[in-house]
């Protein structure tokens, strides 16, 4: 079995997904994890994809070449090794609004990833004139005490304007 | 003035912490029925805040009569210097806030509660109720911890912008 990352961005319409996908099953190819949405009009997917060992890059690429022209879509596929993901990380969820202005997203990641912070989902609504809104999943290395990523993010914010919280997003085992 | 202006993100006040009535008096009691007349003034809304007609005190007003989620109602409520006291259970509903015109988002909530706090008479009052009711009071109860539903959204996809933007009846933040 080989696995492939495909991404696929275009003018949503309907029966993107339906049109993608059978060229996938056609090829004996198993969906795994999905991420599909739309930001205003522009419909994105991102699909790991299981495909049969006689399944290449080339073959995958060749038979995409029907969707994507159909829908006009930008495709691309990769190949990749799953990587089992670290042990330990501690999950957070960051959420900064307030009044638009450039650089938000860059100043919070940055001070995020000079901690070592990484990043797993990130969604921004710009929801009318005085609200841009960014909701961050992130995980903490083990070792760093959550109080020293508070108060980093609570400069930034300062910094920026903007109003920021940070609380854990522990599940609760029952 | 009956109706007063809404505050709207990003006023200051919608961020700070509000006092304590200390008295309840003569004007307490004119401010608790702005806040019921503007609650009524917009259209399915079942809970106002004091600090979002711009009186940074604790006073609430709650109404879930014939809401078509609410289970258990006390009819319509001011409270002051509401406390919610035990928080049972929790569940995720979606939520708008008149403050935060342009989104909506999936918070998590006590499920039973109890309220306690005063009248308008200074009588202290107290009150057990579950379900929507009960997720009214604890929105309008974070108000006054300058908490909004952007800082409860338990991940990034839980914000959703409004299709159409409430039209402008609020009053921005300087």
């Amino acid at each position: 079995m080989r696995e492939f990352a495909i991404t696929a961005i275009g003018q949503d319409r309907p029966g993107i997904v339906a049109g993608f996908t059978e060229v996938l099953l056609t090829l004996g190819c198993n969906l795994a994890d999905c991420s599909m949405s739309r930001l205003r009009n522009e419909f994105a997917m991102i699909l790991l994809v299981e495909a049969p060992p006689e399944v290449g890059a080339d073959r995958l690429n060749a038979a995409l070449e029907q969707p994507a022209r159909r829908f006009d879509l930008v495709v691309t596929t990769r190949q990749f090794e799953d990587v089992p993901a670290p042990e330990g990380d501690v999950p957070f969820v960051v959420s900064v609004y307030g009044k638009d202005r450039p650089g938000i997203v860059h100043t919070v990641s940055r001070a995020l990833a000079d901690l070592d912070v990484n990043i797993t989902d990130l969604r921004s609504h710009l929801a009318g004139e005085d609200l841009y809104a960014m909701i961050l999943d992130v995980n903490l290395p083990p070792a760093l005490p959550p109080e020293e990523v508070a108060s980093r993010l609570q400069a930034v914010s300062r910094e920026l304007g903007v109003s920021l919280t940070f609380r854990s997003a522990e599940a609760a085992e029952l | 003035m009956p109706v007063r202006p809404v505050l709207i993100y990003p006023h200051p006040m919608l961020k700070s912490v509000a006092a304590a009535c200390e008295f309840i008096d003569d004007e307490i009691r004119a401010i608790a029925v702005d806040l019921l007349e503007t609650m009524r003034h917009y259209p399915r809304t079942v809970g106002l805040a004091a600090p979002q007609i711009g009186v940074p005190l604790r006073l609430i007003a709650v109404d879930v009569t014939d809401h078509p989620k609410a289970t258990v109602c006390h009819g319509p409520m001011v409270i002051v210097n509401p406390e919610v006291v035990t928080g049972e259970g929790s569940e995720i509903g979606r939520e708008g806030c008149l403050s935060l015109p342009s989104i909506t988002a999936d918070v998590r909530r006590a499920t039973r509660i109890f309220v306690k706090g005063f009248t308008l008479g200074g009588d202290e009052v107290s009150a057990e109720t579950s379900g929507f009711e009960a997720r009214a009071i604890q929105h309008e109860v974070d108000h006054l911890d300058g908490i909004l539903i952007l800082d409860r959204v338990a991940s990034p996809a839980e914000v959703f912008p409004r299709r159409q933007k409430t039209k402008g009846q609020g009053v921005q933040g300087e």
